[in-house]
C-alpha cells in the first residue's frame, strides 16, 4: 500500500480548510483594528452644550504642532502593524479563494423534498399529486418530439431523479436507506483524507514540511506566545507600564501624612514614569518638567514644542492610571491634587492658585488676572464687557467675546439634594446596600441664585427595573460633549468622577471606585436668568446622579457623616464637595406581630390565621430563627396572660416607630 | 541609587560621603532620624532604656512645659500676644527635646494642648498661615475635635480659601451637629462664597 491516507490530490479540500482558519483569525483582528481606527476619528461635533472652540478657531500660535501631534496619534491608530496583518491576511484569503475555490457540487447529495419541490411538511397525498403532475411533464412518453437530444437527455435524468425521490418518500426500504445513510440506494462509499496536498508529504517537499512544522512549533509558537505574554506583563489592564504602576504604588505606600501634596508633587511622580522616560530621549526629567511648566503658562517652547505636546498628551493616561491606583489607597489629598493637575493639563493653566477659574479661559493675560481681585467665573460674568476685558487683560473685543462665551458655557453643578437610598425602602436599615442619590441642576456661571423646585419633582417612581439596577437612570441623559480644551493635543471626553469619603477620618470609604458621571442634560446652559429663576418643569432640567455605596450601610443604628466629591476632569471651579448625612434606623417593628403578642386582637386572629401564614411560636425553632431575623414572634400561650398586663409597654414602642416613620 | 554611607565623628552619626550633589530628601530625612535616635539612645545612662510607661515620663520636663503653658496663657489674657506666642513655641520646642524613648502617649497629649493654644495665639495675631499649619497638624494627628476644625476653618477663611474653610466647618459639624460657633462661621463663609461668585440666594 502506497499510503494509508488519501491526500488532497486535486486541491479540493485544503483551500477551504486554510480559508476557514484564516477567516477565523482575521475577523477579530480586523474588527479590533477597525474599532481603534474609528475611535480616533470621532470629532467634537456641535452637540448641545458643547463649547465649539478649538486650537484652529482660536488661532493659537502652536496650532500646527497640535495638529501634527494629533495626526501622529491618529495615524498611529490607523497605520500600524495590525493594518499590515489585516491587509496581508485578507490578500491571502482572496488569493486562495480565487485560485482554488470551486463551485460546490452537490452531486452526492440527495434530498427528495427539494427534487419534488414540496415542503418538508407535505402529506403523502400531496406527495402523490405532486409526483403525478411532474411525471406528466417529464415522462419520456410525454416529452415533446421537437426538442433537441440534449434537452431530452436532461429531462430523462430528471425523471429518474423524480422517480427516485418519489420512491424514497413512499417505499419503505428506500425510506430507511435515506434515513440511515442519507441516500436512497443505501450506503455510499465514504472517504477519509487529510486536507494537505500529497506532494507536500510524499515527495521532495516532505523535508520542507518537516522543517515547517519544526519552525512553527519550535520557533514561531514560543515567539508569539512569549511576545504576547511580555506585552501583557509590561502593561497593566489600564495600559500603563507595570514599572510606572509599581512606582506609583511605592510612592503612595510611602506617603508621608505630614506633608502637603500639591499637583506639582503628582507631576514629579508622573514625569519619572517609564512612558515619559521613553519619550524624553536625552533630556533630563527637570528639562521635561520645565517644558510642561511652560505649557501651563501657555508659553512657546520653541523647537521643543512638539515634544512638549507629546509629553503633555502622554500625561493624561498616566494621570488616569494614577488616580485609579490612588483610589485604592483611599487618600483624598493626592487624588484631588491629581484632578487639579488633570485640569491644568487640559486647559494649559496653572494647577494651583486662586485665579485658576479665570486662567483657564482663552487669550487671558496671566499677569493681569493674578494682579486683580476677581477670582471666579461667576463674578466675572456679572461685570460689564469693558470691566471683564480689564480683569482678563484682553483688549481685542472679538477675543473677549470668545473668552466670555467659553466662560458662560462651562457647566457648573448646583446640588439641590443629596441623600442615601435603599432600593424599595423609605429608610436606611443597618447592613442594607444603599446608594447616594444626588439631585442637581446644571447651570452656567452667568445664572444667579437658584430656582425654587417643587419637592414633587424630586420623587421618582421606582419601577421593577430600578430595583434590579438602581443606577439605571445614570445612563439615560445624553452623553456630555467633548470638553473645551484647545491647548491640549487630543480629544477630551468630559466627565465628573464621584467619590464618597468618611467625615470622621477624611478617607474614602472602603472599596471605593470612582463613579463616572458622563451623561448629563446640558440644556440649562442656554436659559436666560428669568427662565432659570422661574424653574418651570420642561424648561429647567433636573439631573440625577446615583453613586453606589461600595460597602453595606453600617451595622449600627445612628447618624453617619460622609462627604461627596464630584471632580470634573476638564474645568476648574465645577467641582462639588458637600457633606452628606446618613441616618440609619432599625427595622421597624412588625406592628401586627406585636399586637398579636399582646393579645389585643384575639378575636381577629382566628379569621386571619386562615389567610395568612401566622408567625411562628416563640418556643419553636422557627420562632427562634424568626426572632434572630428580627421578625414578629408569637408569644407562647403560657406567656399570654402575663403580657396582657403590659399593654402600655407595647403601645410605647408603637408610637416610637410611628414617629420615626413620619420623619 | 548607590551612596557611600560612613560614620562621621563630627556629627556623631552617619553621613553621606562623596555622594552625589542632589541627595534624595527622603534618604536625608531617614538619616537624620536614625542619627537622632542613636544620639538619644547613647544619651541614656541606663543599660537599657526604661519602658515607655507614664511612670517613667520625665516629670521635671512636664512641670517646665506646664509652667511655660501657663505663662503663655497669662500673657495672652494680658493681651501680650507676642509673648504668649513665644512661650508656647518654646514649650513645643521643649516637648521636642524630650527623650525619644519616653512614652509618646504623654508627649502627644502635651503637644496637642500646646498646638491648640499656639494656633489660637496665631489666629489672634493674624498669622494665619502659621495658625493653619498648627491646626492642620492637630487634625493630622487625628485630634478631630470641632474646635480644631474651627481653628483650621478660620485660618482658611482669612487666607481666603473659602471652599476649604467651608469643608472644615462642615466636617467639624459632623462631629458636633449643633456647635453654634461652627454654624455661625459656616453661614459666614457661605455668604463669602456667594459674594465671591457674584451670586445671591
Amino acid at each position: 500500500m502506497a499510503s494509508e491516507y488519501k491526500y488532497d490530490e486535486g486541491s479540493d479540500t485544503w483551500p477551504y480548510f486554510v480559508l476557514a482558519l484564516l477567516v477565523f483569525f482575521m475577523v477579530p483582528i480586523t474588527a479590533r483594528w477597525f474599532l481603534r481606527a474609528i475611535s480616533s476619528g470621532s470629532s467634537s461635533k456641535a452637540v448641545e452644550g458643547s463649547i465649539p472652540y478649538n486650537h484652529e478657531s482660536l488661532q493659537l500660535a502652536n496650532s500646527t504642532q497640535i495638529d501634527k501631534v494629533r495626526a501622529q496619534k491618529r495615524a498611529g491608530r490607523v497605520f500600524n502593524r495590525s493594518l499590515v496583518i489585516v491587509v496581508l491576511g485578507w490578500a491571502l484569503a482572496a488569493y486562495i479563494w480565487i485560485t482554488y475555490a470551486k463551485e460546490v457540487s452537490l452531486t452526492g447529495f440527495f434530498d427528495p423534498y427539494t427534487i419534488l419541490d414540496i415542503p418538508y411538511t407535505a402529506s403523502e397525498k400531496d406527495i402523490k399529486s405532486r409526483y403525478r403532475k411532474l411525471s406528466l411533464v417529464y415522462h419520456p412518453d410525454k416529452i415533446g418530439k421537437d426538442l433537441t437530444d440534449k434537452v431530452k437527455e436532461e429531462m430523462e435524468a430528471a425523471f429518474i431523479q423524480i422517480n427516485l425521490a418519489y420512491k424514497a418518500l413512499t417505499d419503505e426500504v428506500t425510506k430507511r436507506n435515506l434515513e440511515l445513510y442519507g441516500h436512497p440506494d443505501g450506503q455510499q462509499e465514504v472517504t477519509h483524507g487529510v486536507a494537505i496536498p500529497k506532494f507536500l508529504v510524499e515527495g521532495r517537499y516532505s523535508q520542507l514540511m518537516i522543517l515547517l512544522y519544526f519552525v512553527l512549533i519550535g520557533v514561531i509558537l514560543p515567539f508569539v506566545v512569549g511576545n504576547w505574554w511580555s506585552n501583557v506583563k509590561a502593561t497593566t489592564k489600564r495600559g500603563i507600564h507595570v514599572d510606572t504602576a509599581a512606582s506609583f504604588v511605592r510612592r503612595l505606600a510611602d506617603k508621608n501624612p505630614a506633608v502637603v501634596y500639591t499637583p506639582y508633587t503628582v507631576l514629579d511622580w508622573i514625569l519619572e514614569s517609564a512612558e515619559v522616560t521613553a519619550l524624553r530621549g536625552d533630556k533630563s526629567v527637570q528639562e521635561i518638567k520645565d517644558l510642561v511648566l511652560s505649557y501651563f503658562k501657555r508659553e512657546s517652547t520653541g523647537s521643543d514644542e512638539e515634544l512638549t505636546l507629546r509629553v503633555v498628551s502622554e500625561l493624561l493616561p498616566l494621570l488616569t492610571g494614577f488616580i485609579e491606583i490612588a483610589t485604592v489607597f483611599k487618600v483624598p489629598d493626592v487624588i484631588l491634587a491629581a484632578f487639579d493637575l488633570q485640569k491644568a493639563v487640559h486647559q494649559a493653566c496653572t494647577p494651583l492658585g486662586k485665579h485658576r477659574e479665570l486662567l483657564q479661559l482663552p487669550y487671558v493675560d496671566a499677569k493681569v488676572v493674578e494682579a486683580q481681585s476677581v477670582k471666579k467665573l461667576g463674578k466675572l460674568l456679572t461685570l460689564s464687557d469693558e470691566e471683564a476685558g480689564k480683569v482678563l487683560g484682553i483688549s481685542d473685543s472679538k477675543k473677549l467675546k470668545i473668552a466670555l462665551d467659553v466662560a458662560k458655557n462651562i457647566p457648573f453643578i448646583r446640588v439641590l439634594d443629596a441623600s442615601f437610598k435603599v432600593p424599595g425602602e423609605d429608610y436606611i436599615s443597618p447592613n442594607a446596600s444603599a446608594h447616594l442619590v444626588v439631585k442637581f441642576l446644571i447651570k452656567s456661571a452667568a445664572l444667579k441664585s437658584c430656582p425654587e423646585i417643587d419637592d414633587l419633582r424630586f420623587t421618582e417612581e421606582e419601577t421593577i427595573e430600578d430595583l434590579k439596577n438602581p443606577l439605571r437612570s445614570n445612563d439615560l441623559p445624553p452623553q456630555l460633549p467633548a470638553a473645551y480644551a484647545p491647548y491640549f493635543p487630543g480629544l477630551v471626553s468630559n466627565s465628573w468622577e464621584g467619590f464618597i469619603a468618611n467625615q470622621s477620618d477624611n478617607k474614602f470609604i472602603e472599596g471605593t471606585e470612582s463613579a463616572l458621571l458622563r451623561n448629563v442634560e446640558l440644556t440649562n446652559l442656554k436659559l436666560t436668568q428669568k427662565e432659570w429663576i422661574e424653574g418651570k418643569e420642561h424648561v429647567v432640567a433636573i439631573s440625577t446622579f446615583k453613586v453606589k455605596l461600595p460597602a453595606p450601610v453600617p451595622p449600627t443604628v445612628g447618624d453617619f457623616h460622609f462627604r461627596l466629591f464630584l471632580k470634573n476632569n476638564a474645568y476648574f471651579g465645577t467641582d462639588v464637595d458637600i457633606p452628606v448625612d446618613m441616618e440609619v434606623k432599625a427595622v421597624p417593628i412588625d406592628q401586627e406581630a406585636v399586637k398579636k403578642a399582646a393579645g389585643l386582637d384575639e378575636d381577629d386572629s382566628d379569621s386571619d390565621s386562615d389567610l395568612d401564614i401566622s408567625d411562628p411560636e416563640e418556643d419553636s425553632i422557627a420562632g427562634a430563627l424568626a426572632a434572630l431575623r428580627g421578625q414578629g414572634v408569637k408569644k407562647s400561650s403560657e406567656a399570654d396572660d402575663d403580657e396582657s398586663d403590659n399593654e402600655s409597654v407595647f403601645t410605647d414602642i408603637n408610637t416610637d416607630t410611628e414617629d420615626e416613620g413620619e420623619d | 541609587m548607590e551612596v557611600d554611607l560612613r560614620y562621621d565623628a563630627k556629627i556623631k552619626g552617619l553621613a553621606i560621603k562623596n555622594g552625589p550633589e542632589h541627595v534624595d530628601p527622603q534618604l536625608q530625612l531617614e538619616l537624620e532620624q536614625l542619627n537622632t535616635i542613636c544620639t538619644e539612645l547613647i544619651g541614656i545612662t541606663d543599660a537599657v532604656p526604661s519602658p515607655p510607661t507614664p511612670e517613667n515620663f520625665n516629670k521635671d520636663m512636664s512641670r517646665m512645659i506646664s509652667k511655660l503653658y501657663e505663662g503663655g496663657v497669662q500673657a495672652f489674657k494680658n493681651g501680650k500676644i507676642q509673648d504668649s506666642e513665644k512661650q508656647f513655641t518654646i514649650a513645643i520646642e521643649v516637648i521636642n527635646r524630650r527623650n525619644k524613648f519616653e512614652a509618646f502617649q504623654g508627649t502627644l497629649q502635651e503637644l496637642g494642648i500646646l498646638l491648640m493654644a499656639r494656633a489660637d495665639t496665631y489666629l489672634a495675631g493674624k498669622k494665619y498661615v502659621k495658625a493653619f499649619n498648627d491646626a492642620d497638624l492637630l487634625i493630622g494627628l487625628m485630634m478631630c475635635t470641632p474646635d480644631n476644625f474651627l481653628r483650621r476653618g478660620v485660618a482658611n477663611y482669612f487666607l481666603e480659601n473659602y471652599e476649604d474653610a467651608r469643608a472644615d466647618f462642615q466636617r467639624g459639624l459632623a462631629f458636633d451637629p449643633n456647635n453654634e460657633k461652627l454654624l455661625a462661621e459656616l453661614n459666614n463663609v457661605l455668604d463669602k462664597i456667594l459674594d465671591e461668585n457674584g451670586d445671591y440666594l
